[in-house]
């Protein structure tokens, strides 16, 4: 009677101590969350794939910037905004009581205080010199486990990859020339994206070509002045919106920018914003409307 | 010894070649590889690097001497008439009604933008010198007037735009280069613009050198029949012209300004004459110089510089090693002595502020927003949640408010300055440098790291400050300069990093604004520590620092240990911003304003204006701090900001009032 009992709790202990050593790599057993867990998070390329998924979403940040900067997919209309990105509102998310806060590198700085209110996941994917690309689809499958929606997820990334191949063969007449993405930020300097960069993951995957020959920070782009263009020789030049106001008509009349390569070929096209810190709805958004680009007759 | 003139034309010629020689090694080879031929005439398309260089870099370096010329102009007009070394373009607030009218017209009017960037920046300029100008007259443009009510204004028009950029960040990312300064041009039409501008003002200025110089004398002048207000008014419209054509042109470049003025003092040049000419050109190649070695640079490491950040970065260490030379000028007009000053006693000051504290901080701790936005009263089972969100915020908030105010008045009374506030220091740019460096060198840096780096930033510029005072006695001015090339220095190396669009300069863009964010218990208990442990000595040191308001000499002659007092005094008050600083971020308007607030209140004497400023410090920053986190919700405005925003209304009031009566 005495020893039996002992030898059972030695093995439970065992077994116990083993799942607890395993449990950050093992899916299910870490999650410890309810059926269906209720999230809130700063970052909208989180935000993306919780919805592009169906997880539970109560609170995000900077909402107002949803429609002109990440734009899709359409955020459910009964999320809450919590003020800034780098500075949610404790006491709201307080009263919120969500299940997991997912949350960035950046907001390490206030991980204690996040973790008064909720368990805090942090998703390191971007600015990490390298592309985030691999990063993006492991924070996929791993938003999928914690939500209870795997399936969801992998379903998710299949059908970016199979967007991605269906595109390639539609996309030849990108192929004559490179391709450059940019954000006018002034009437004088532009943000060009390249390596690090989503923009330039999807590129790769739809083997075109990035004609932005120079380096990019960790986010993936470069902040330069308009003169600069001229090391793109004639590229496509691809302008993100939304364009400051002022700058097609100052353009219009600067000697230099009708006098680069690209502006006399008439190889310039506005496209609309894509999320540049974004993860596969982005992805997949950018890939749509470069099948869908009128290049025109240039 | 060479004479005044021929030493001038000496340094000129040495800053001058300095100029060229940067623009030889970066446009010489290809200029020369380029030849006249593909310079002149009508561009031919294929010809990119031709266009390139009559398009870009050529206007690039008229640009670069136009501006610099301007702004030092700027600065030695502002410093001549304001009769204060610190004054600068940025004194009067043009530059901050600059960035605030772009940026308003980017979120809510872009229309405006769109017909022309040029007359909206100049029209914020125009609406800030104004309000300066209004208030100013009614004191007939006494340097201290101004100073006050453009500090004032400038920190005011500039927390209102930071508060836009942190809540629109995306928006409004190009203010970032905006408020660095860059040079890069793409065409000649905005040289063009500025030239005549620019060549109008100056003339205007050479008209106004004799009795501009005759205002050096103040009092006697105006026994000479000159017409002192219209003097100082006309010499002021002037510089703000100059600066608001400039800044709408490339945007803020505000360290010349300062520097430029100086650095002639500094080499020698005396009279105003030719202070205005020396300071125009120390701008003009200081810019070009810089703006040339930049491109170059930016060629190998492939990163984009702003020229008036780097401007700065380059400048301010040059400035600080010329402060031993500039000469123990008169300083800065004093307060008291051109303001008549009320008195009144302590307790009626301080009763009504108590009581004030005390209200604020019930309604902090209790009064809130829920889900949906509405104002709830948290009470019992509600209230105890939240409770752990609010009571930090408001103690931190408070002890800050009380050490930065404090440090305040021990610094306007030591160094004689009413523009002295904490962060002339440099310290809390030492901390800012400190979170710099921790956020660019460790990846997802926790609390621990980032304090930790703050407070060795902060330590350090404090050392560097007590060191290189030690070494050049106090004497008001020179003290000043060192902490304020120390600030610029490190403030510069921020904008820097902004201006290249790293997400993590926003941040440190909330520090700098004075976020209460991240005060929790230990910090708050941290902060409140402090204040209660320097009280006492508080009296003790007020009394020595009221020996020393006849002036050193004569304290010195009464038996008083200045040097020791002074320096006792500096460290406290460095102490006391580096511990605010790491408790509630950087914004210390607090400690401009408050001791402001207390003087013109009636508290003439050092130790009751300590404790009413720190009353009113602590008041202003609980009230900021709750306005902060409900106002906007669920936006949260940095406290530091809001702290500028109800206190400056606060201290014009008191000084429109005290004119009436």
């Amino acid at each position: 009677m005495s020893g039996k009992p002992r030898e059972i709790s030695r093995r439970a202990f065992t077994s116990f101590a083993l799942a607890g050593a395993l449990a950050p790599f093992s899916a299910k057993a870490s999650t410890g969350l309810p059926q269906d867990p209720r999230f809130v998070t700063p970052d909208h390329g989180l935000v993306q794939t919780l919805v592009a998924i169906g997880a539970d979403l109560s609170g995000v940040a900077q909402i107002p910037n949803w429609d002109v900067w990440t734009i899709e997919p359409a955020l459910p209309k009964d999320v809450v905004n919590l003020g800034t990105a780098q500075e949610m509102n404790l006491e709201l998310l307080q009263r919120l009581q969500p299940d997991l806060i997912l949350s960035t590198p950046y907001l390490e700085n206030v991980r204690h205080q996040l973790e008064r209110i909720a368990p805090v996941e942090s998703f390191p994917i971007h600015a990490l010199g390298t592309s985030p690309y691999p990063n993006i689809l492991a924070a996929t499958r791993r938003l999928g486990e914690l939500s209870g929606r795997e399936a969801a997820a992998k379903e998710l990334i299949a059908a970016t990859e199979r967007l991605f191949e269906a595109s390639r063969p539609k996309l030849t007449r990108l192929r004559t020339h490179p391709l450059v993405f940019l954000h006018f930020i002034d009437t004088r300097h532009v943000r060009i994206y390249g390596p690090n960069c989503i923009i330039q993951d999807v590129l790769d995957r739809l083997d075109l070509q990035n004609g932005w020959p120079e380096m990019t920070n960790g986010w993936g782009f470069a902040t330069a002045g308009i003169e600069r263009l001229v090391d793109i020789g004639d590229a496509w030049v691809l302008v993100f919106d939304p364009v400051p106001p002022d700058v097609e008509a100052l353009l219009a009349g600067s000697p230099l920018w009708q006098n680069l390569p690209f502006v006399q070929a008439g190889r310039v096209r506005r496209f609309p914003n894509v999320l540049a810190f974004g993860t596969l709805p982005a992805a997949t958004r950018m890939t749509r409307l470069l099948t869908e680009l009128e290049l025109g007759h240039a | 010894m060479l004479s005044e003139s021929r030493q001038i034309q000496l340094w000129a010629v040495l800053f001058a070649t300095l100029a060229l020689i940067a623009i030889a090694s970066n446009l010489g080879p290809s200029v020369t590889d380029l030849g006249i031929a593909r310079l002149t005439g009508t561009p031919a398309p294929q010809d990119i690097d031709a266009v390139l260089m009559r398009f870009s870099l050529l206007p690039r370096l008229a640009m670069a001497p136009l501006c610099g010329a301007a702004l030092g102009m700027a600065g030695a007009l502002f410093q001549q008439v304001l009769r204060n070394p610190l004054a600068s373009p940025s004194t009067l607030g043009v530059e901050a009604g600059s960035g605030l009218a772009i940026a308003l017209a980017i979120l809510f009017l872009p229309a405006l933008l769109g017909w022309s960037r040029d007359l909206v920046s100049l029209a914020g300029a125009v609406f800030a010198s104004g309000i300066v100008f209004f208030l100013s007259r009614k004191f007939a443009f006494r340097p201290i007037a101004v100073v006050l009510s453009g500090l004032i204004v400038g920190f005011y028009l500039s927390a209102l735009s930071s508060t836009f950029i942190l809540l629109n960040d995306y928006q409004l990312s190009g203010m970032f280069i905006w408020g660095s300064g860059s040079l890069s041009q793409q065409d000649w039409r905005p040289f063009r613009d500025l030239l005549p501008r620019v060549a109008i003002c100056a003339l205007a200025a050479g008209l106004l050198v004799r009795p501009m110089t005759a205002l050096q004398l103040d009092e006697t002048a105006r026994g000479l029949g000159l017409r002192i207000a219209a003097i100082r008014a006309a010499g002021l419209g002037i510089a703000v012209a100059l600066t608001a054509f400039t800044v709408s042109a490339v945007g803020v470049i505000g360290f010349l300004g300062l520097a430029a003025p100086a650095i002639a003092r500094a080499v020698g040049a005396r009279s105003f004459r030719s202070r205005l000419f020396l300071a125009s050109l120390v701008g003009a190649c200081l810019l070009t110089a810089t703006d040339q070695s930049l491109q170059m640079l930016s060629k190998v490491a492939g990163m984009f510089l702003p020229a008036g950040a780097v401007t700065a970065v380059l400048g301010a260490p040059v400035l600080f090693l010329l402060i031993r030379k500039l000469p123990v000028s008169p300083g800065a007009a004093t307060g008291a002595a051109v303001l008549s000053l009320a008195r009144r006693p302590l307790v009626r000051v301080l009763g009504p502020v108590c009581i004030l504290l005390l209200c604020l901080f019930l309604i902090a701790t209790f009064i809130g927003r829920d889900e949906s936005g509405h104002w709830v009263l948290d009470l019992g089972a509600s209230l105890d949640p939240l409770l752990v969100w609010r009571l930090p915020r408001s103690i931190a908030a408070a002890a800050a408010g009380a050490l930065l105010s404090i440090a305040g008045v021990i610094l306007q009374r030591l160094l004689r300055n009413p523009m002295a506030s904490p962060e002339v220091l440099g310290v809390n740019a030492g901390a800012g440098m400190g979170l710099l460096v921790v956020l660019l060198c460790v990846t997802a840096p926790g609390h621990f790291a980032l304090t930790s780096g703050a407070a060795i930033g902060a330590l350090t510029a404090l050392g560097l400050l007590i060191f290189s005072i030690r070494k050049s006695s106090l004497s008001g001015n020179r003290a000043l300069m060192a902490g304020v090339a120390l600030a610029t220095f490190l403030f510069a190396l921020l904008s820097v990093v902004t201006a290249t669009g790293d997400p993590r300069a926003l941040l440190l863009l909330t520090w700098m604004a004075g976020s209460t964010y991240t005060a929790d218990m230990t910090s708050a208990a941290i902060l409140m520590g402090v204040t209660l442990v320097i009280l006492p000595g508080l009296p003790l040191l007020a009394r020595q620092i009221d020996l020393l308001s006849v002036g050193s000499d004569l304290a010195r002659a009464a038996g008083a240990r200045v040097e020791r007092i002074q320096l006792i005094a500096l460290t406290l008050a460095g102490l006391l911003t580096a511990v605010s600083s790491l408790g509630i971020g950087a914004l210390s308007f607090i400690g401009l304003i408050a001791p402001q607030i207390a003087r013109h209140a009636g508290l003439q004497r050092c130790f009751p204006q300590i404790a009413g400023a720190a009353m009113i410090g602590a008041s202003l920053m609980v009230a900021a701090d709750f306005l902060g986190r409900t106002i906007y919700f669920p936006w949260q405005l940095p406290a530091g900001l809001l702290s500028a925003l109800i206190g400056g209304p606060i201290l014009m009031i008191v000084l429109l009032c005290k004119k009436k009566a």
